[in-house]
């Protein structure tokens, strides 16, 4: 990276880390971030610091949070009987949009990959369990449609079966909108499987 | 470009939507190649491009890796995802090709091995599937261990026979200069030999002791463990499942 002043150099570097981002981004992003007005620049730095040092994990579902516990889990208004489990913390963002569940979240923070060298013992599942108390009535999971995530599904319906709660696992669905000649045969099977009566 | 059949051995993300993905293919061997937009919902990859799935694949060559373009499904070995143990076992075979074969060397043997050793797991005979697998992996890979004569003097074996992690049978006057020996009893190394040698249509009438299956096991695992440089990922899996 000769060709440009250091500050800038650097600029360009940091932003090539982000995900997504290839060095012809990050240099679009830095010349613009340059061109852009001191206050813009304090502004932006600011909230990455700022997001950096308030925001957190909650204690009890491992949601990012600048509150602890999150708001989710002190939440009178949710139904605490039912816990719905996902992967990451952006997951919780997509189904809260859905405005259908209104129960308890837990994040695991991944899902099982043993080729990666991921297994049971490096998610958050011991604190899931932890939280599995009588007053529970329901665990659902909804873990991605991968093979990670079925594995995940797999094993946590192991653990949490035995204790006489419910586990439910999110239906593979077909896509709304879509087109039947377009879907996979694997897509397909499992929404077969998972038909419902009309 | 190529096209070729092939089981996907393991797939890794790249970045937001790819993935790296391993495939055992007929023609070509080992393959590691980029499926670009492979996790995408409505990606024409995304189910051809799963662990275990035996396809159909179009790759274009590359600089660095090559692209995996297309994928059609032959079989594709769902029933391996929806239940756990089956998967665990059919990733230790997958993991075996991946760690001891290295790119550019195609072996259509193996490719078949793979295949109706999935197929095996598949339909539930799991323990029979494992131990023919690594007995002929070893062999197409040159390593076939010695069942007929003691690997130290060379005499055929008498009332004991024992195995040792080098790959062969020893016999009882050579045992102590081997650090790690398994006893093999008269039955289990009849079966050795046979797995060894039959061909696929040959293996099903054999209906095996659990006891046999379990001596082969503690060989193969000392034989594998002394043939590679690191522990294999899919039998830490395993052994988590173990506690159910
Ligand atoms: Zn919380
Ligand atoms: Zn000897």
């Amino acid at each position: 990276m000769a060709q440009y002043a250091k500050p800038l150099a650097r600029l360009v570097e940091e932003l090539t880390k982000l995900p997504g981002i290839g060095p012809k981004t990050a240099q679009r992003l830095a010349f613009f971030i340059i061109g852009g007005s001191k206050e813009n620049a304090h502004s932006l730095a600011s909230a990455i610091v700022g997001a950096k040092e308030k925001i957190g994990y909650c204690s009890r579902c491992f949601n990012v949070t600048d509150v602890n516990p999150c708001r989710f889990c002190v939440d009178n208004g949710r139904d605490s009987t039912v816990i719905c489990v996902v992967e990451e913390a952006r997951d919780i963002v997509v189904l809260e949009r859905t405005r259908e569940f209104k129960g308890l979240y837990h994040v695991l923070h991944g899902a099982i990959s043993p080729m990666d060298g991921i297994g049971p013992g490096e998610l958050r599942m011991k604190e899931l369990m932890s939280r599995l108390t009588e007053e529970i009535s329901e665990v659902i999971i909804a873990t991605d449609p991968n093979v990670e995530g079925e594995a995940t599904a797999m094993y946590l319906a192991r653990l949490i079966k035995p204790l006489g709660i419910r586990v439910t696992r999110m239906a593979h669905g077909m896509p709304v909108g879509g087109d039947l000649e377009y879907v996979d045969e694997i897509t397909l099977s499992k929404a077969l499987e998972g038909r419902r009566e009309l | 470009m190529y096209k070729t059949d092939g089981v996907v051995l393991r797939t890794r993300n790249l970045g937001e939507a790819d993935k790296i993905v391993t495939v055992y293919t007929k023609t070509k061997g080992k393959v590691v190649a980029v499926a670009r937009g492979a996790r995408r919902i409505r990606n024409r990859l995304l189910s051809s491009t799963q662990m275990f799935t035996h396809g159909r694949y179009l790759f274009f060559d590359g600089k660095t890796l090559d692209t995996l373009c297309q994928g059609e499904i032959v079989l594709s070995f769902q029933p391996l995802r929806d239940d756990l143990d089956k998967m665990a076992y059919a990733m230790y075979l997958c993991e075996l090709v991946d760690v001891f074969v290295e790119e550019g060397e195609p072996s259509p043997e193996i490719f078949v091995l793979l295949i109706n050793s999935l197929k095996m797991v598949n339909e539930g005979q799991v323990l029979l599937a494992l131990r023919r697998f690594e007995l002929r992996l070893m062999k197409c890979l040159g390593y076939h261990p010695e069942m007929h004569h003691c690997i130290s003097c060379g005499t055929e074996p008498e009332a004991i026979i024992y195995f040792s992690k080098e790959g062969g049978i020893v016999c009882s006057h050579c045992k102590p200069q081997f650090s790690t020996t398994h006893i093999v009893s008269r039955g289990t190394w009849e079966l050795t030999k046979r797995l060894l040698d039959w061909e696929w249509s040959r293996i099903s009438i054999l209906h095996p002791s659990a006891f046999s299956l379990v001596e082969i096991e503690h060989c193969m695992r000392d034989y594998i463990d002394y043939r590679l440089d690191r522990p294999l990922r899919s039998l830490g899996f395993l052994q988590t499942l173990k506690q159910f």
